[in-house]
């Protein structure tokens, strides 16, 4: 590889993160204005998402113990996100040129998971610590359904990097990887009827409870990103179709922006708007069922 | 161990027969036996023959508990009246037990042992009166703040309403003691899904509920107090509407209809179509607002939204219609103060039948949603021996199986020239009470038009030219949305009761929650609170667990201003 495609594979990098970074609030926002249209409210301005934000950054910081998982846990959480994004492909093949690895990409997932789950332990609240063992409960079902079915997108392409997936066949697995993916966006967005690990009405918030101004801003910027990146990802490599014809990248871009804020709102929105909260066993046992399906597109892959 | 009793047709109970199997029991014991009408029997025992008694009533023949009250009656008897009501709901029949217990031995007792749901009202008794339950399994401090003065019972006729001992630092609530290997979760003072204060001890293991406690009374206001100390027949009304932040008129209208039990006051017609009118809009805004806020606890925030913008109009229609959204102020001793306004009927109609269009689309949506059921059914179990043993109410005891509703068993106002019918699940968990309220609402809108329909002229108060003679009792119950709310009076001098005691639903219904809980996982915890649509009055303190020792302790207002 020459200097120019690191400078160029860098350069995508950084833009996919600035693209995700100012974006992720935006989606947010509208899915929001959706939620309060079904629920006959006006409901916030779409921008609300990103006011939000500025204002808890605006606050002064306190925090609930010296300890440095509180200090550290929430710049870690969203730069883990942040990374992800910059090695997965948002406009097309080009973007991901030599570093996207889906063993990276989901690796820094399970750190960012993990860094909210020990935020939460070390918070010193008994809500809080519910809240973090419930999330690794689900990161123990979710992280499977992911890794198996974008591992058996891998066994279609023979490749884990994510330039070569995009070029990967849309065989029958592929379609299984992705009814298995978009069942399970919901728990991956961690949203109503998923959003146990939070559970407003039962642990108060969970793992941010006890977050506050700046440190609670950069976890939720963190939770939008996420929640960017994982319907991304949907587009990018579970659509019969792909980015990469498209000439220029940044038409790319803008058409998987478009792409994502339909699989949003039309999924992640209306689910969320028409379903009440799951209990933890009763979401593992989803989770359990989307790993076996997951597993059935990664077999079918392997044998064809 | 199941002390069940069921009656058998035959054996319908009347008041000379519980007189008699009484006089066999007790013997000498039955000091007294005065029944008033078909409906209300007044029984005075020996105090050391109480609980033979309350054994007879509710073992022997199978009657219900309903509370207990405390009287201070040294100026005039020479002692403390302690009162045991007991409901017979096949043969709308209520029976009181009194026994006077002497001024120099202040005891009495226990009938917990024998009938849990009594265990609250004979703390209160304790803590307010100062008379002791002998054998209560657990005699804690229940209505009284931390740092009140042990011997201090505001109760008792000496303590003036304006009497305000000297609060103490330091004091914290006697909590059960956590189980070994659990860990505590405190559901409150202050909780998301919990809208007034009060205060669980959760202990998990995992997220297994173990075992759990309750601390609760934080507000309470001491109405009952001032019913019996400063305020007139006539001013209580507008006091007791204010009991209950949702379903106020229940209390109001209890209240008056205690008062005209007690001094045989025949309340008007029309003035019973109206209260009748008033009851059923409460139930169906109280109805649509619980199932509203169920719906949030379980994170189901469009149907919370959507059930309060339909219950809106319903607000709005009643404040057309009394100058109040919620707190009437229609109920007077003997009647309504006002009528309806001329364009009532159609008003009432627009509303309710908007309301019954959309709640029948509700209600059809509900059975097909999987992930909703998922969350209701078969957590918060409560058997019908549970209910029976803590003496639950309302869709409480109907989601059990269990069949009390008021306006059949013990028909009042207009309800028994109504056609209705008593809405029951057998589930015995969540969703069985979420379905009995579900089936309620449009019964409610269905006795409104029939009050339309039938409503008759005339007047709306009852002519009361004498002051109501001092000691007689009456008692007032209504079904109200959340059960049984049950008043009784004992009238007084000077044109005052001398006693008034309020027992709302959620007193009884709340005792229930350590059965219905236990073996849950904690997320099912707050929508169990949320099934028996509680109704707190309570608190302004928190309570904190140290993780390393597993303590539980309350913080003062100092330490939370310090420990930053």
């Amino acid at each position: 590889m020459s200097l120019t495609d690191y400078t160029q594979t860098i350069g995508f990098a950084f833009a996919n993160m600035l693209l995700v970074l100012l974006l992720a609030p935006l989606l947010e926002g509208v899915i929001r204005k959706l939620r309060a249209v079904i629920q006959s409210r006006q409901g916030p301005p779409i921008v609300q998402p990103y006011l939000d934000l500025l204002k808890l950054l605006a606050k002064e910081d306190l925090r609930v113990t010296a300890s440095p998982v509180i200090t550290w846990g929430p710049p870690v959480f969203l730069a883990a996100i942040l990374v992800a994004a910059g090695v997965m492909p948002l406009g097309g093949e080009t973007a991901a040129v030599g570093a996207g690895d889906i063993v990276v990409f989901i690796g820094l997932l399970a750190l960012a998971n993990l860094s909210l789950a020990a935020m939460g332990f070390a918070s010193g609240s008994a809500f809080s610590a519910l809240g973090a063992s419930r999330e690794m409960m689900l990161m123990l079902t979710t992280e499977p359904v992911l890794f198996i079915s974008l591992l058996a997108l891998g066994l279609q392409g023979e490749t884990l990097t994510f330039a070569g997936l995009l070029d990967a066949p849309y065989g029958i697995a592929t379609l299984i990887a992705a009814i298995a993916y978009l069942l399970a966006l919901q728990m991956y967005v961690a949203k109503v009827p998923f959003d146990i690990t939070e559970a407003e009405t039962e642990l108060m918030g969970g793992p941010l409870s006890e977050l506050s101004g700046p440190r609670l801003a950069l976890t939720q910027w963190g939770i939008f990103a996420k929640q960017f990146i994982y319907s991304s990802l949907f587009v990018q490599l579970f659509l019969p179709w792909t980015l990469q014809y498209i000439p220029s990248i940044a038409v790319a871009a803008l058409v998987n922006i478009a792409a994502v804020l339909v699989v949003d709102v039309v999924v992640v929105g209306i689910v969320m708007s028409v379903n009440p909260r799951l209990r933890l066993d009763q979401a593992v046992r989803y989770g359990m069922t989307l790993v076996g399906v997951a597993a059935i597109a990664l077999i079918w892959a392997a044998i064809l | 161990m199941s002390r069940h009793v069921e009656l058998d047709e035959d054996r319908a109970v009347t008041a000379e027969q519980i007189t008699d199997s009484m006089r066999r029991r007790l013997g000498d014991g039955l000091l007294d036996s005065r029944p008033a009408g078909p409906t209300r029997l007044y029984l005075t025992v020996d105090p050391a023959k109480i609980v033979d008694a309350a054994d007879e009533l509710f073992n022997g023949l199978g009657a219900r508990f309903v509370i207990s009250a405390g009287t201070d009656e040294r100026e005039n008897r020479g002692g403390f009246r302690v009162s045991h009501f007991f409901s017979f709901d096949d043969e709308d029949l209520y029976v009181a037990l009194h026994a006077l217990v002497p001024e120099d031995d202040p005891r009495i007792d226990s009938i917990t042992p024998i009938i849990p749901g009594a265990n609250w009202a004979e703390r209160e008794i304790q803590d307010l009166l100062g008379v002791t339950a002998e054998g209560h399994p657990d005699p804690r401090r229940l209505v009284l703040p931390d740092d009140w003065p042990a011997d201090v019972y505001p109760l008792r006729c000496d303590f003036d309403t304006r009497d305000r001992p000297a609060s103490a630092e330091g004091m914290a609530p006697p909590m059960k003691n956590r189980p070994e290997g659990a860990v505590m979760v405190p559901v409150g003072p202050y909780f998301p899904t919990q809208h007034e204060p009060e205060a669980f001890a959760v202990f998990v293991e995992g997220e297994v509920v173990v075992d759990s406690d309750y601390r609760g009374f934080y507000n309470h206001r001491g109405i009952e107090k001032l019913g019996c100390a400063d305020l007139t027949y006539n001013q209580i009304p507008f006091i007791a509407e204010r009991i209950c932040g949702i379903c106020g008129f229940v209390h109001s209208c209890a209240y008056c209809m205690a008062v005209e039990n007690a001094a045989g006051i025949e309340v008007p017609r029309r003035a019973q179509y109206i209260r009748t009118i008033f009851l059923e809009l409460e139930r169906l805004h109280s109805h649509l607002l619980w199932t509203g806020v169920a719906a949030h606890i379980i994170g189901f925030d469009t149907l919370f939204m959507q059930t309060w913008r339909m219950r809106e109009p319903v607000m709005w229609l009643c404040e057309q219609l009394t100058g109040n959204r919620k707190t009437y102020g229609m109920n007077i001793v003997g009647g309504v103060r006002r009528d309806l306004p001329a364009d009532a009927h159609e008003k009432i109609e627009k509303v309710i039948a908007d309301v019954e269009r959309e709640w029948s689309a509700l209600t059809d949506a509900v059975p097909g949603d999987r992930t909703l059921i998922a969350r209701l059914e078969d957590v918060g179990t409560l058997t019908p021996d549970q209910v029976r043993q803590t003496c639950c109410l309302g869709p409480t005891a109907r989601g059990s199986g269990v069949a009390i509703d008021l306006r059949i068993d013990h028909p009042y106002a207009a309800y028994g020239e109504l056609e209705m019918e008593k809405c029951v699940e057998d589930g015995c968990d969540t969703l069985a009470r979420t379905l009995v309220r579900l089936a309620e609402t449009p019964v409610a809108i269905d006795i409104i038009r029939q009050c339309l329909a039938k409503m008759p002229d005339g007047e709306i108060q009852a002519t009361i030219d004498e002051e109501i003679p001092p000691g007689l009792e009456g008692i007032g119950a209504v079904e109200a949305p959340r059960g049984e709310s049950f008043h009784w009076v004992l009238t007084g001098e000077n044109n005052r009761p001398k006693r008034w005691r309020v027992r709302a639903p959620s007193y009884q219904n709340l005792q229930a929650i350590g059965p219905m809980i236990h073996g849950d996982v904690l997320a099912d915890v707050p929508i169990d609170i949320g099934s028996i649509d509680p109704c707190y009055s309570c608190t302004d303190r928190m309570t904190v667990i140290d993780r390393r020792s597993g303590q539980m302790r309350v913080m003062t207002r100092e330490e939370i201003l310090d420990r930053r």
